[in-house]
């Protein structure tokens, strides 16, 4: 139920970001894995993760050694969480897969390059240690920021998509 | 300066110890003194006084260090500088008089490592005095060829055409330009010898101007690395004999000045910043806004405060460690308990200064400088070095200026032209390339220099494919898989199109054997640079053969300043 409510209070929000943000956390407070995750995707839908991930972020909520640090990203027009399901039968371990529609690779002057393969997916593991949940893969290095559209106020034309 | 001695002397022995090498030319050349010289390819120069210069010639062309207009030809002293006239290039003169020719001259290091006599479009036209200085038109095609380092056998290949006698040569003007073979070899064998001498030295030279770029480009991103400390620790200043309790109105002024400051990024009309610059900016706002109403919280929560020895003292910062606490000279001034450290501690164990460029320390930077009163921030701003006041219009129409301190190279979008040593530094840390050119960006430079082609997708602005376009001009395009060699200083880009996900390497050193290069690339969450290893071949050393990686593209700056950037501190070239 909790969960339930949670995913509808999630959607909705991707639906609204248009200049709202996620705001920064430092300490990781959150009792399921995916709260952790819905947290990051969002900070990440907000240019967050392309802009710069904090250090005391990163420490607080993933098991990377470095941030994700990359020049440009995709852009997604959604996306939604699906059910945590457990890693074998370690209580300690879940992965999650976020389902994104996919629109581009772009950067923020405005470069886009559509994508043919518009349904993707992000297939998170996650481990607890000491009660606390973080994201342990995918790896920092592998990890690309994923920006909703919602978040660029200038419209893009659709026939950039549709070349 | 000590690698130029070097090459040199380098380029002496070679010369030096190849006893069939020809001589430069002293008959029928005699240009003296260049007018009027805009470095190399793109504008006119004048010639002072000359001899007829005849088909063929191999001249040497040396740029006055002291006198950017200005240029003098002598015996070849450092073969980077040195001018190949392409044989096929020679016009009728415009006065029809043998004076007043008109004369392709290519770098020789392209000549060398490109087809000959092709007449490509590449050269700078010198013309001789009674000519009024000649802007040549703009290349349509083909794209420039790079600088090459061809094996001798490519080189030597190509020699026939550069050998060809014209008109000129033929009768008997300009003999010198094939020169006699000392050990009886015919004219193509004694050329051969030529061009591997100078595709040598021009190694030498090329290898020795990259290094010292990348030295110039390190020392360039060290400055700004200090010069970003101490920035940190002039706005810490003010908050070093504060007492943690009355942190909480300058948190409370920073809170407010930073989400003003976001909305105005946000909702602005125009800016004179980088839209990505804008982007980018926004949401370090907001993350030092939330930063500073964090710090709020936390000193909220605090239940009583007991004044601490740390708190009042001039030696807060050399205290030791309380209550797992480090010390704030480690972790910045405003760390003052475990959740406030938690918050704003830069990166235990390190020097403030040694993270100063890493995005927790500018957001610290950002949370310190606005929390200051009005006239303590006027105070220090003159004291900053790495502010930017963009011009904002609002959404009400208002112009505003706000400061925006930040880690280096901001710059309006249109904006080229910096230095070089400066402009190989902005390259490698994301951070900065975010908000100049990223990792496709300088993909399609080399796609549109090998190709002259704009290609699509991605799909730009117009603007921005402009300004893509015209900085490509500052790079030479070199393909790895037709076996061109990564040199010192050159740029190796990886960049999947479909894929946001991209690297860009400074190559220090190269190994062709080994496939292998010592790399300088940024250090991603440090905000600092790293060198290591990469070897542009995933199979194991010890196979049979090996495949270069996929995705590859290699750019070479160009020697001289150009639409890329501009040399101003080091030996190279000069503006």
């Amino acid at each position: 139920m909790k969960r339930t409510l949670f995913f509808g209070l999630l959607l909705l929000s991707t639906h609204a970001l248009a200049g709202s943000t996620e705001q920064l956390r430092v300490n990781n407070t959150f009792k399921t894995p995916d709260e952790v995750v819905a947290y990051y995707c969002a900070r990440d839908a907000s240019g967050f993760v392309w802009s710069g991930l904090l250090d005391a972020e990163r420490k607080a909520f993933t098991f990377w050694k470095e941030a994700p640090n990359l020049d440009s990203f995709f852009i997604a027009k959604d996306y939604h969480l699906g059910p945590s399901e457990w890693i074998g039968h370690d209580k300690n371990h879940v992965s999650i897969t976020v389902h994104y529609t996919m629109l581009a690779v772009g950067d923020a002057h405005g470069t886009r390059v559509p994508l043919q393969d518009r349904d993707q997916s992000v297939v998170f593991e996650l481990k607890r240690v000491g009660g606390v949940w973080k994201i342990e893969k995918p790896e920092a290095s592998t990890v690309a920021p994923i920006v909703l559209e919602s978040q660029f106020r200038e419209s893009i034309n659709p026939s950039v998509y549709n070349p | 300066m000590r690698h130029s001695k070097f090459t040199l002397l380098s380029v002496a022995i070679v010369l030096l110890g190849a006893s069939d090498l020809p001589q430069p030319p002293e008959k029928g050349f005699e240009l003296r003194k260049v007018n009027s010289l805009a470095l190399p390819r793109d504008k006119a120069v004048t010639v002072e006084s000359g001899l007829p210069i005849p088909a063929g010639t191999v001249a040497w062309v040396r740029m006055n260090p002291k006198d950017s207009n200005a240029a003098e030809v002598r015996p070849v002293d450092h073969p980077s500088n040195a001018y190949l006239v392409n044989p096929r290039a020679v016009e009728p003169a415009p006065s029809s008089t043998s004076l007043n020719p008109t004369i392709t001259f290519r770098p020789l290091a392209a000549a060398l490592g490109s087809g000959h006599g092709t007449g490509d479009c590449t050269s700078t036209n010198f013309a001789l005095p009674s000519v009024p200085v000649f802007t040549p038109p703009e290349p349509p095609a083909p794209p420039e060829p790079p600088p090459v380092r061809a094996p001798a056998a490519v080189a030597a290949t190509n020699l026939p055409a550069a050998a060809t006698r014209t008109p000129a040569v033929a009768a008997g003007t300009a003999d010198f330009n094939v020169p006699p073979s000392v050990n009886g070899g015919t004219t193509a064998q004694a050329n051969s010898n030529l061009i591997d001498t100078f595709s040598s030295a021009a190694d030498i030279a090329n290898d020795t101007a990259g290094t010292e770029l990348v030295e110039a480009g390190i020392a360039a991103y060290q400055a700004n690395e200090q010069k970003a400390g101490r920035d940190y620790q002039t706005v810490a200043e003010p908050y070093r004999e504060l007492p943690t309790q009355a942190l909480a109105p300058y948190l409370s002024r920073a809170q407010k000045a930073l989400s003003s400051a976001a909305d105005l990024l946000q909702n602005a009309q125009s800016t004179s910043l980088d839209p990505s610059e804008a982007a980018r900016f926004r949401n370090i706002f907001l993350n030092a806004r939330d930063k500073a109403q964090l710090g709020l919280d936390a000193l909220n929560q605090q239940p009583t405060h007991k004044p601490t020895l740390g708190d009042q003292t001039p030696f807060q910062g050399i205290l030791p460690p309380q209550n797992n606490e480090e010390p704030s000279a480690v972790l910045g001034p405003l760390a003052r308990s475990a959740a406030l450290a938690n918050i704003f501690g830069d990166r235990p164990g390190r020097a403030p200064s040694q993270a100063a460029t890493s995005a927790d320390a500018l957001t610290n930077r950002l949370v310190m400088f606005n929390g200051l009163p009005a006239q303590e921030r006027a105070r220090l701003l003159p004291q900053l070095s790495l502010v930017e006041r963009p011009k904002v219009i609002a959404a009400n129409g208002k112009t505003h200026s706000p400061v925006l301190l930040h880690n280096g190279y901001v710059l309006g979008g249109s904006a080229t032209s910096m230095d070089c040593s400066s402009f190989v530094s902005s390259i490698l840390p994301a951070d900065l390339r975010k908000g100049r050119f990223t990792t496709l960006d300088y993909k399609m430079m080399w796609t549109y220099r090998r190709t002259m082609n704009f290609k699509r997708p991605p799909i730009y602005t117009p603007e921005r494919e402009k300004l893509v376009k015209e900085v490509a001009q500052g790079f030479y395009a070199l393909d790895v898989y037709a076996g061109d060699d990564l040199a010192p200083g050159d740029l190796l880009v990886y960049r999947v199109l479909t894929e946001p996900i991209g690297h860009i390497f400074l190559i220090r050193s190269y190994n062709p054997r080994m496939l292998h290069a010592e790399v300088i690339e940024a250090a991603q969450s440090a905000g600092g640079i790293r060198e290591r290893g990469f070897s542009l071949s995933a199979d194991p050393v010890d196979a049979r053969e090996r495949y270069l990686r996929p995705g590859l593209y290699l750019l070479r700056l160009k020697p001289t300043s150009n639409r890329a950037c501009a040399y101003k501190d080091h030996g190279v070239a000069h503006k």
